[in-house]
């Protein structure tokens, strides 16, 4: 981030495709012109050589021909170029073996000078007067293998290998202490005299073996040695008023050591470095250094101070200062890619331009006009309160029809099925996906409700050709132990079809209903005559003969089976059904309730297709059967609770031990007791549907114990883990007192816990189960009764049904309570004043069920007394429906006076609110995730 | 064209680039190649070299400071029992917000976290705000995209994160349990002299949770070598261990050592900021500013202090700042339309939060501006467009507690009192921390004569902000009210 840029003052590209490093980069005097006139010399991987003397003739100024003094391509790539005082000035260095020492001529040739055959592959290399020699430069070469290679002008001296070497490190020579220093693979920064360099045993003979090599490497003994931490990417020395200091620039930080190797200052980089260069600064006693870095910035420090900071147009990977053209101080950078730049500092600000926000003329009529139009559409759709869009066309890209095999299985499918019946029957149901168009991505998933199963559920397609059908088979079977709710399916394909525009696709759905035939889940038996629960539904047509309604179920020869059919549940249980010869009624009778059902629903709805095909439109069903609620039924029910609370404190306050015994028994009490209580509730069919509900309840009731109590257990395991980390993270260990019994005993009680919470949960399965059906035996006959139409119908089903799963946080009592209140405060509502009711904020479980029995009766009586359901906004508020006397108010309705409006305190908008700033920008995305909101 | 270089030393100069893609690519040709191609003697330096070379390159892929990463998961900060004193004493603990002596802001004028502490200009990581009390508030706790934890910080959430071995194991493979053992070996071989394979020890002990033990072995290491890195290693351990009083004594003990050295003097801007000192911390954040005048973080929280504290001018000159350096993004030009429209320079306000729309990388983002917006409308008294700022931002982000707040203001105003009420309620479960909701819960309540409600709320309120002056008031006439009954 820096407020300005480097002014560019003349800058090149060079080359196609060549490559360029740290050493690459020279700038000096190279011809020995004497006017103090730098040159730029820039060697490439590809074995180019050039050298460049700018003269803009304006500042910004691009290259021009004249500027290039020299170019030649060399056979070897250059790695590094130096000038020096060797003999001759330059000296060329490449990789496999060739040295060039040329010199460069007054008409700008390139002279070699000298060359040595480098037997290792070098990797880079320094000079200076090893030895204190005076007037000129030795070179030091360093190969990849980790051996220094000394060369006193035109013949090789001696070479040592370094110890302990894996990869090469920058290198640098320092002429104050006439030592080697570099930075090795084990992250320090290592000096060696020159001297030690010269006298250690020679280690270039190449019939050496490796053992000779490690001790002659042994005995190269090092100045000193400073651990850094980290890699080093460049080192130098600079030295003034006889002090010098090594700098080292490390991935990370950089580094300032004294003469002797202790660190005089260190400076942690904000983002990774890529070049530098100190150099001696005006101010007295403190050292300038260019740092450039990957995020195309150059820094100045002085020592550790930012002074400068300015923006690059590349990532530099040298940097140096020279004096061009009379201009001192120029920084000349390279790039990676071969972007040659020479440029000064300068307030040029480096704004960054933010891109325009597209903008158009403001025609403040025509914007009048759409702000209306929006104004007018937001209003619309507030008032309709329909959130989601209805979609204008009918996408039936693909179609999904699923078709149900008419006979069970030959051979039945059911698997792992937990039904306690000789066999249990599957039924096969075909699923074919038709594409009009192609499609993608086709996901097929097909769902019944539990205890209902399928063999498969899932099926993938990947692309669907136009035109083309895709058929899968699956099979249906009982799991459970229970009979289901229901007997239908759903199929659902996602699928999305792909545009131009969106190759993604747009995704889509489709799906279909099936039917599973009522064979599935029970076979016929015989009938009986007694039963506790009956239900009586008239008809305005003559009665069919039961044969013809149920041909699946009635043996032909049979006679009797006109007028009487049994069924029996795969589960056990059986139900009777009547038809009467002389008037137009069924009977269904069953010894429980909740398996009055599903007949129900299949006599209904076979009548009405019977119906359908004898061309008669106007059959309608009615159930005439009374819905009073009875203090009587109250009264068990209270009985009941109190036997039920009574049982349930009694197994907890017995713990945690044997718990899982407890519950079942009362379990079992209380099913007993709902038999009980069914077996009395005769016909009274909303009675005995709360007193499923309250099985329900207290279930849930239970587990919310049991989580209590495994959230204790869980709390001392924790402890005692404590304790036990504790004791082991010790260093003198303390005997275990027990812990560890300790530990084991909660563990096993904890998984108890976890089993009987679990046991509990099938258990509250099961009844939710039960209680569906019933509950949905309960719409049914509201709506026979009532003759409500369908779209009341779905009302109340929303009403009673909302939840496909009975969880521990959100239970169907109170979902339910709050759906009914809600229809008795709305359309219900007997005066203006029921509507003024608050609803209670939070839904938790009820403690008993007395409120939502009570509000269940008050439904009926209203629905009795004509009340209509509806949800349109409209009724919503205003309507006040002025319904006959009698009915109780809802018990809860203790709405207090309104105070009037007091003094009131202001109202405080919340604070404003300032987002925060992104972190830096180097940063890696995704590891800084913030936990809190801004 | 071109030559052909030797490819260990491309790979070299590669690493040293930092194309490390590149580099690992042609290491693993090198030793894909069979060794007879190399000089029998030579081979094994040369294999080794390229391993080394390798790994480090696969590492720097996925390095990431380990000083900067930090996030508590929900584990460690339940089972956490380095603490030392549960009660500590005001001004000495970073989990009792509000302790302070300096006399922090209140509530009322800038917004707080969770935990009670102001927001601060910047995202970073690890503070110990919202540490609930027990593992089951901890887990029950609403959590929003914004405040979801790791459940444990061991797993594998550093995502982008031998020498060069215990590197990679520690940052690529994040096996800190091995990384341990190699550190522990190596540290021995090395008579435990070596004062980098002490601050790895450390590093993995820290990681583990075994503060203690991380802080012996820094301190040793510190003692052998001064580093920068180490410090700041060991003011974590110190922070994580709730002392932020000895991690400043650190600190400036690091700065004795050295001088001017912006990632210490940051450090100690952050503690004095955790604890509420923010005149301090906005010392030390200038003088972050006088060693590197282009520290995005030091000019942000300065910024934001300045805009907190009723100076929206200068705060804008702040912001002005960081768009000139070259930050583009969403929060920058949010936070620059703001100052504009407090310090009333309306022109500017509408562009900047137009462009902050454009700029919005997520929904969140786009939720904070619409959320922004809707406040200059409510301040230009334009409250239909404010109704329909505050229902985008809830839009874009079905969390934001202050927006549910706003417009639930704006519902009592329409007479909609029963929706205002269930948005609410909305906004104090979802941010609890938030005074507003509760009192503006109680003021309605009260209102409409639902006297046990309002006083629960009153409460509540009282309890996120002691110091609010119409909750007192409220509940004083409540209680009023309740002893004349």
């Amino acid at each position: 981030m820096s407020l300005f840029k480097a002014r560019d003052w003349w800058s090149t590209a060079l080359g196609e495709k060549e490559e360029f490093d740290q050493g690459c980069l020279c700038v000096a005097d190279v011809d020995n012109s004497g006017s103090g006139q730098d040159k730029i010399t820039v060697g490439s991987y590809m074995g180019y050589l050039r050298i460049f003397n700018p003269h803009p003739v304006k500042p910004g100024d691009g290259m021009q021909a004249e500027d290039l003094l020299l170019e030649v391509q060399l056979r070897d790539s250059v790695l590094q170029v130096e000038v020096g005082k060797f003999v001759s000035k330059l000296c060329v260095y490449a990789v496999s073996g060739t040295l060039g020492n040329v010199e460069h001529g007054n008409q700008y040739q390139i002279k070699l000078m000298y060359e040595h055959n480098l037997q290792r592959t070098a990797c880079n290399m320094t000079y200076g007067p090893f030895g204190g020699v005076k007037g000129r430069d030795l070179i030091c070469i360093q190969s990849m293998d980790g051996m220094l290679m000394l060369f006193e002008q035109e013949s090789y001296a001696f070479g040592r290998f370094l110890p302990g070497f894996l990869l090469p490190g920058p290198l640098t020579y320092s002429s104050r202490t006439d030592s080697f220093i570099t930075v090795s693979s084990c992250q320090q920064v290592e000096s060696y005299k020159y001297q030690v360099l010269a006298f250690a045993t020679d280690a270039d003979e190449r019939q050496e073996t490796e053992q000779q090599k490690l001790s002659s490497g042994k005995r190269l003994v090092m100045d000193w040695v400073l651990n850094i931490g980290e890699q080093a990417l460049d080192i130098c020395v600079v030295s003034f008023n006889q002090t010098s200091s090594v700098f080292v620039l490390g991935e990370r930080n950089f580094f300032c050591l004294k003469d002797n190797g202790q660190i005089r200052f260190m400076k942690k980089l904000d983002c990774s470095p890529s070049c530098f260069l100190p150099y001696c600064s005006v101010s007295e006693g403190t050292i300038n250094t260019l740092v450039g870095n990957h995020n195309n910035m150059l820094h100045v420090y002085q020592d550790v101070t930012l002074k400068w900071a300015t923006q690059l147009p590349h990532i530099p990977v040298a940097v140096k200062v020279g004096n061009l053209q009379d201009l001192k101080g120029v920084i000349v950078t390279l790039s990676d890619s071969g972007h040659l730049q020479c440029s000064y500092l300068g307030t040029d600000p480096s704004l960054f331009q933010a891109p325009k926000v597209e903008s158009r003329e403001i025609n403040y009529e025509e914007l009048d006009r759409e702000m209306k139009k929006l104004q007018k559409i937001i209003k619309e759709s507030t008032k309709t309160q329909d959130i989601l869009p209805r979609s204008e066309k009918d996408y039936d890209d693909l179609r999904i029809t699923a078709e149900v095999s008419p006979d069970l299985d030959v051979v039945s499918q059911a698997i792992d099925s937990e039904v306690r019946a000789e066999a249990v029957p599957s039924v096969t149901v075909k699923i074919t996906l038709q594409s009009r168009l192609a499609v993608q991505k086709t996901k097929l998933s097909i769902c019944v409700q539990p205890p209902l199963a399928l063999t498969h559920d899932q099926f993938i397609f990947d692309d669907i050709e136009s035109c083309e059908s895709k058929v899968v088979a699956l099979s249906v079977f009982l799991k459970g132990n229970c009979p289901p709710a229901e007997l239908e399916g759903s199929a659902v394909a996602s699928y999305s079809t792909p545009t131009d525009l969106n190759p993604e696709g747009i995704p889509r759905v489709a799906r279909c209903k099936f039917r599973l035939p009522l064979r599935l889940i029970c076979f016929p038996a015989q009938p009986s005559k007694t039963a506790n629960h009956k239900l009586t539904i008239d008809t305005n047509k003559p009665p069919v003969s039961l044969v013809n309604l149920f041909p699946d179920f009635a043996d032909q020869s049979d006679e009797d089976q006109v007028n009487v059919l049994g069924f029996q549940f795969l589960t056990g249980s059986r139900i009777t059904l009547l038809a009467s010869k002389t008037s137009q009624r069924y009977r269904i009778q069953s010894e429980q309730l909740e398996d009055l059902w599903l007949i129900t629903k299949e006599l209904t709805f076979r009548l009405e297709e019977y119906f359908k095909k004898q061309n008669s439109k106007d059959f309608t069903c009615t159930f005439s059967g009374s819905v009073p609620l009875q203090e009587y039924f109250e009264l068990i029910d209270r009985h009941f609770e109190v036997e039920h609370v009574l049982a349930l404190s009694n197994s907890c306050e017995r713990g945690a031990y044997g718990f899982t015994g407890q519950v079942i028994q009362v379990v079992m009490i209380l099913c007993a007791l709902s038999t009980l209580c069914l077996w009395t509730g005769a016909d009274h069919n909303l009675a005995l549907n709360s007193s499923l509900i309250h099985i329900i309840l207290m279930l849930r009731l239970n587990a919310e114990k049991f989580e209590e109590l495994l959230s204790e257990r869980a709390i001392q395991f924790r402890a005692i883990e404590r304790r036990l980390l504790t004791r082991f993270k010790d260093k003198t260990p303390a005997p275990l007192q027990h812990l560890d019994t300790l530990l084991e005993g909660t563990y096993r009680q904890i998984i108890a816990l976890a089993d009987a919470a679990e046991e509990n949960q099938t258990n509250m399965f099961q009844a939710f189960t039960k209680l569906k059906s019933a509950t949905q035996l309960v719409i049914m006959l509201i709506s026979l009764w009532q003759k409500l139409s369908t779209d009341q119908v779905a009302i109340l089903e929303a009403t009673f049904l909302p939840l496909m799963q009975d969880t521990q946080e959100l239970g169907w009592e109170e979902s339910v309570d709050a759906a009914i209140s809600h229809l008795l405060r709305t359309c219900l509502s007997k005066s203006s004043k029921e509507q003024a009711l608050t609803l209670t904020s939070q839904l938790s479980i009820p403690k008993d069920t007395s409120r939502l029995k009570k509000h269940i009766t008050l439904l009926c009586d209203r629905l009795a007394k004509g009340g209509r359901l509806c949800l349109s906004t409209d009724t919503n508020i205003q309507q006040t429906m002025v319904m006959p006397g009698g009915c109780t108010p809802i018990p809860e309705s203790d709405l207090e006076e309104r105070t009037g409006v007091q003094d009131s305190t202001t109202m405080f908008t919340s604070h404003r609110h300032l987002t925060k700033q992104k972190s830096k920008t180097d940063f890696p995305q995704g590891a800084l995730e913030e936990a809190e909101k801004p | 064209m071109g030559l052909e270089t030797e490819p260990l030393l491309q790979a070299w100069s590669y690493f040293r680039r930092r194309k490390f893609q590149l580099c690992a690519d042609l290491c693993s040709q090198l030793l894909e190649k069979s060794p007879g191609h190399q000089e029998p003697d030579s081979e094994f330096t040369v294999s080794q070299a390229a391993w080394s070379l390798k790994t480090r390159a696969l590492t720097e892929m996925v390095y990431v400071d380990e000083i900067d990463i930090d996030q508590e998961g929900i584990a460690e900060m339940m089972l956490d029992e380095n603490a030392i004193a549960q009660v500590a004493r005001p001004g000495t603990s970073l989990k009792l917000p509000g302790t302070s002596q300096g006399g922090g802001p209140s509530p009322a004028v800038r917004p707080v976290t969770q935990s009670g502490r102001p927001v601060t200009g910047f995202v970073r990581p690890s503070t110990q705000s919202g540490r609930p009390g027990t593992m089951e508030q901890a887990i029950r706790t609403p959590r929003t995209a914004h405040t979801a934890r790791p459940i444990t910080s061991a797993s594998g959430r550093y995502v982008r994160l031998g020498t060069a071995l215990f590197e990679y194991i520690f940052h690529h493979e994040n096996d800190v349990k091995n990384a341990l053992d190699l550190a522990a070996l190596a540290t021995e071989h090395a008579q435990y002299k070596d004062w980098w394979w002490k601050v790895q020890i450390g590093k993995c002990y820290y990681r583990l949770g075994l503060y203690r033990e991380a802080e012996k072995q820094f301190k040793s290491a510190l003692k052998q070598q001064d580093m920068v890195d180490t410090i700041l290693y060991l003011a974590k351990v110190y922070f994580r261990l709730d002392q932020p009083l000895t991690a400043l004594h650190l600190f400036k003990q690091g700065l004795d050592r050295f001088p001017g050295e912006v990632t210490l003097l940051c450090g100690i801007a952050r503690i004095y900021e955790e604890m509420n000192n923010i005149s301090l911390a906005a010392e030390y954040y200038r003088e972050v500013l006088k060693q590197d005048n282009t520290h995005v973080e030091a000019i942000a929280c300065i910024g934001s202090n300045h805009f907190y504290s009723d100076q929206p001018e200068i705060a804008l000159r702040f912001y002005r700042r960081l768009l000139q350096m070259g930050v583009y993004n969403c929060q920058l030009f949010n936070n620059l339309g703001l100052c504009c429209f407090y310090a009333q320079q309306y022109d500017m306000t509408l562009t900047s939060l137009e462009r902050a729309l454009s700029l919005a990388e997520n929904e969140e983002e786009a939720a904070d501006v619409w959320y922004n917006l809707g406040h200059v409308a409510v301040g230009i008294g334009d409250l239909n467009l404010a109704y329909q700022c505050f229902k985008l931002t809830l839009a874009n982000n079905n969390d934001h507690a202050e927006a549910y707040n706003n417009l639930a203001v704006l519902e009592i105003r329409r007479g909609h009192v029963e929706q205002a009420r269930a948005l609410l309620q909305t906004a104090s479960s979802l941010a609890p921390h938030m005074y507003e909701p509760h009192f503006n819960f109680a003021a309605l309540s009260d209102q409409v004569g639902d006297l046990q409600r309002s006083y629960i709320a009153a409460q509540k309120s009282k309890e996120a902000f002691p110091g609010h002056v119409d909750t007192q008031q409220l509940i004083k006439q409540l209680k009023q009210h309740f002893a004349m009954l």
